[in-house]
């Protein structure tokens, strides 16, 4: 059963504890968001803050131009990871992500990527604000469907009026 | 070997007027002794700066510092110090932010930058690891702070760059003057903008990518959890702080009767309603926004989306803000002060200190000592919102007399004007405090009046004195009575403690919204966080010595500046005026009382009673017999006690 990482930048105020938790845990003892496997972005005059993850993709691109043939699927995960070994550092893979996700070892000068912590992302258990959820891959879109409904929901309460709002369940 | 860990290891000096960059290790005493951030600062400042330098002239420092917490995931470490000799007080003077600014600055192998000197032309100082470099200015000279923090990313190429920069505040050296990063997150008090506009200095540009390295990673990370669990037991705060951020003050301290109105003559606000931080979040708040490594999330981003003053927008709306150009300015209308928000981190400017000499203007006006004539044509009737915004604007570029006036400072201009306006001056050594009423919580006016960088609600943040149980308080301080907001037994005490702590905090820099009413995490899980990062072995009792240690530099920077017991005192209102309403109504600080707890104060810091001054024995038992010799040569040091 393949799971993913489900972001809701809505959710995400940018605190970057995942950043952190994510480089500890893939280097050992060093907190450092180039080492980092999610990488929050953020607009800051606007209040924005968009986390980028590795999305792994059901056909993902940057397997499809990597020209050593240095990523794969990983048959336990599902996750799409990249051997150290073979990587060439080309960033080919990089610049043909639609989502921004891979990143660059700036010592090891390979591409790096999201592992799913070979099933329990510790970036997950350190979000505060439920931002982003490990869901199974093939049901993301109800998780995303339930958060739409939620704002609908209060939508719809609001203008019943007070009348009906106390009425829960 | 062991401090590997922890700290960057590296401090950056940069001689302004020679162009000149030096890298030099971190001193291991210095780690061992003064922990990081502010305690680093303040023992470079004290050191380095002689007695009775001009704060705005080429002899004062300017050192930016992060702690060994910074940039790793202790919850609530992001933040950072920013210190110089103060041009508002003439003595000592610190600023702290948060923001990802220093944790940029970690990741990029530096404990503290030491700016000497004053460049010949407008400079900003760009590091990128490594490499450092002194950049032209001259073309974002005259930029706003969100202004130049858009035209720095845009010439290195780094949309993600950290930058904490001044703005025209700065630049004019306006009294008020901060240092603002990440567009909002304003290190505010001392007017340390100013001082960094006097070195022509506009910005530093960070981008760090070496990470830090801790010493034992499972224990710490367990420790970081253990912090959290601790937090969250108290619901209400962890629901209600999560939520609304600090704006939640308005009401908190409404209903306590401490919620400073009209320049502190009153401690209830009759339209505090719509300051509210309910109001805030019901109408114009649309996201919440985080520093580095928080767990609360308290700011929030905002947006005016009809009226007046429709369209403007911005972030880290706080308590400071909403009360301080609210209820201080007696002005209801919230939108108005979102709008001050904006103008402050545009201009550099400082909630506090901006709002200080613009609600003593306001007392003045209304009082009838100021006319007219002397604030340029403004009408400043308690209120006039529109009014209160022109005041920041002339503020920040010193339009007009009024607005040189106010650029000055409330003490100065107080000075300037004479006529009685001395007495709505509502400050301490110069600088004014957070909006916290005094009257109502007697630790509060102990902690303002001997605060090290004047006037200052965080250097002791007291919240102790009614979050805290009875038992706990007999467990931790040896007293019941420091618990009761409205008692003068033992205050002293629990203040010298307080600020200890608070030091180390701030050393730390750990974000002090973490500390409430489990006093677990005051002390023992900053000792063992700090523990863990740098693998060494404190106690509790070390890491509170290194908190006495550095207040007790600080202090003695100010003897050496001519200051002592005289100068630890609270505006005469505060002696005078009870509280005219309100829970807190008929409350006063009755002055035999308060010079009771300055004795209390004194003794429990092992200083000299009579005239406030540091001891030889505190100073040597400290290691700072250097600091002893050198007060002894002034003929500045305190007889010790028998």
């Amino acid at each position: 059963m393949q799971y993913i990482l489900l972001v809701d930048p809505e959710k995400c105020d940018g605190c970057r504890r995942c950043e952190m938790i994510c480089s500890l845990a893939k280097t050992g003892n060093e907190f450092n968001p180039m080492k980092a496997r999610i990488r929050i972005m953020k607009k800051e005059a606007m209040g924005i803050d968009v986390p980028m993850v590795c999305r792994h993709c059901e056909d993902p691109p940057c397997r499809k131009v990597c020209s050593t043939n240095a990523i794969y699927r990983d048959r336990k995960t599902g996750a799409t990871l990249i051997n150290e070994h073979l990587c060439i550092g080309c960033r080919e893979c990089m610049l043909v992500c639609p989502f921004g996700a891979l990143a660059f070892d700036p010592i090891k000068r390979v591409i790096i990527n999201c592992d799913l912590c070979q099933g329990k992302p510790k970036c997950v258990e350190v979000c505060l604000n439920d931002a982003i959820k490990y869901v199974r891959a093939d049901r993301a879109d109800l998780y995303k469907k339930v958060s739409a409904m939620e704002k609908e929901m209060d939508a719809i309460i609001k203008a019943r009026g007070t009348l009906v709002a106390g009425a829960t369940s | 070997m062991i401090f590997m860990y922890g700290w960057a290891g590296t401090i950056l000096r940069i001689k302004l007027d020679k162009q000149s960059i030096k890298k030099q290790l971190t001193p291991k005493d210095l780690c061992a002794n003064f922990i990081g951030g502010r305690g680093f600062n303040s023992k470079i400042l004290y050191d380095e700066v002689r007695p009775a330098i001009d704060p705005l002239g080429s002899e004062n420092k300017l050192i930016f510092g992060t702690g060994p917490l910074v940039g790793t995931v202790a919850p609530c470490a992001g933040r950072w110090t920013v210190t110089a000799k103060s041009p508002i007080t003439e003595a000592f003077g610190d600023a702290n932010a948060g923001g990802h600014w220093g944790a940029e600055l970690k990741w990029s192998g530096y404990d503290c930058i030491v700016f000497d000197g004053v460049a010949n032309e407008p400079s900003y100082l760009l590091i990128d690891d490594e490499h450092v470099e002194l950049r032209d200015a001259r073309h974002i000279w005259g930029l706003d702070i969100w202004e130049t923090d858009k035209a720095i990313k845009e010439e290195i190429g780094d949309p993600d760059i950290k930058i904490a920069s001044i703005g025209q505040a700065g630049e004019n050296l306006v009294s008020a003057a901060c240092v603002v990063s990440d567009l909002t997150r304003g290190a505010g008090r001392c007017g340390i903008g100013a001082v960094m506009g006097s070195k022509k200095l506009k910005a530093v540009a960070i981008r760090g990518t070496k990470g830090v390295k801790i010493a034992k990673p499972e224990e710490f990370l367990k420790l970081c959890e253990e912090t959290i669990e601790l937090v969250r037991k108290d619901k209400w705060w962890w629901e209600h702080f999560r939520k609304w951020g600090t704006p939640i003050f308005v009401m908190l301290f409404q209903h306590l009767g401490m919620l400073p109105t009209r320049n502190w003559s009153e401690g209830t606000f009759e339209y505090a309603e719509d300051i509210s931080g309910e109001t805030l979040l019901r109408n114009y708040v649309f996201k919440k926004r985080s520093c580095f490594a928080c767990i609360f999330h308290c700011s929030g981003a905002y947006l005016i989306r009809d009226g007046p003053y429709a369209g403007y927008m911005g972030e880290g709306v706080e308590y400071e803000a909403t009360g301080g150009f609210g209820s201080k300015m007696g002005n209801r209308n919230l939108e108005s002060t979102l709008v001050c928000k904006t103008l402050c981190d545009r201009y550099g400017l400082d909630l506090i200190n901006t709002t200080d000499v613009i609600a003593w203007a306001m007392e003045s006006y209304n009082k009838g000592i100021l006319t007219e004539k002397d604030t340029d044509g403004l009408d400043l009737t308690w209120g006039n919102h529109e009014n209160i915004i022109e005041c920041v604007r002339r503020l920040a570029f010193r339009e007009g007399h009024f607005g040189e006036l106010l650029a000055m400072g409330s003490r100065k201009a107080a000075e300037k004007i004479g006529r009685g306006s001395e007495y709505y001056v509502m400050n301490m050594k110069g600088a004014q405090p957070g909006l916290v009423e005094p009257r109502g919580g007697k630790a509060w006016a102990l902690s303002y009046a001997t605060s090290t960088r004047g006037g200052c609600h965080l250097r002791g943040m007291p919240n102790l004195e009614y979050y805290w149980t009875p038992q706990d308080a007999l467990k931790y301080l040896g007293s019941t009575k420091a618990v009761d907001r409205f008692a003068y037994e033992d205050k002293g005490r629990l203040v010298a403690w307080v600020e200890n702590v608070r030091a180390i905090d701030d050393s730390l820099e750990l974000c002090k919204y973490l500390f409430r009413g489990e006093p677990r995490v005051w002390v023992e899980m900053p000792t063992k966080l700090f523990n863990a990062a740098t693998g060494l072995n404190y106690t509790e009792n070390d890491i509170l010595k290194c908190g006495e240690r550095i207040y007790n530099v600080e202090k003695a920077f100010n003897t050496r500046e001519g200051l002592n017991r005289s100068h630890d005192t609270l505006p005469e209102r505060y002696f005078k005026e009870s509280m005219p309403a309100g829970p807190s109504k008929g409350e006063v600080i009755p002055r035999d009382k308060f010079e009771e707890m300055l004795n209390d104060y004194y003794s429990s810091r092992g200083w000299d009673v009579k005239t406030g001054l540091p001891t030889k024995k505190k100073l040597e038992e400290l290691g700072l017999k250097y600091i002893s010799d050198e007060l002894e040569k002034m003929n500045k040091l305190g007889k010790t006690e028998q």
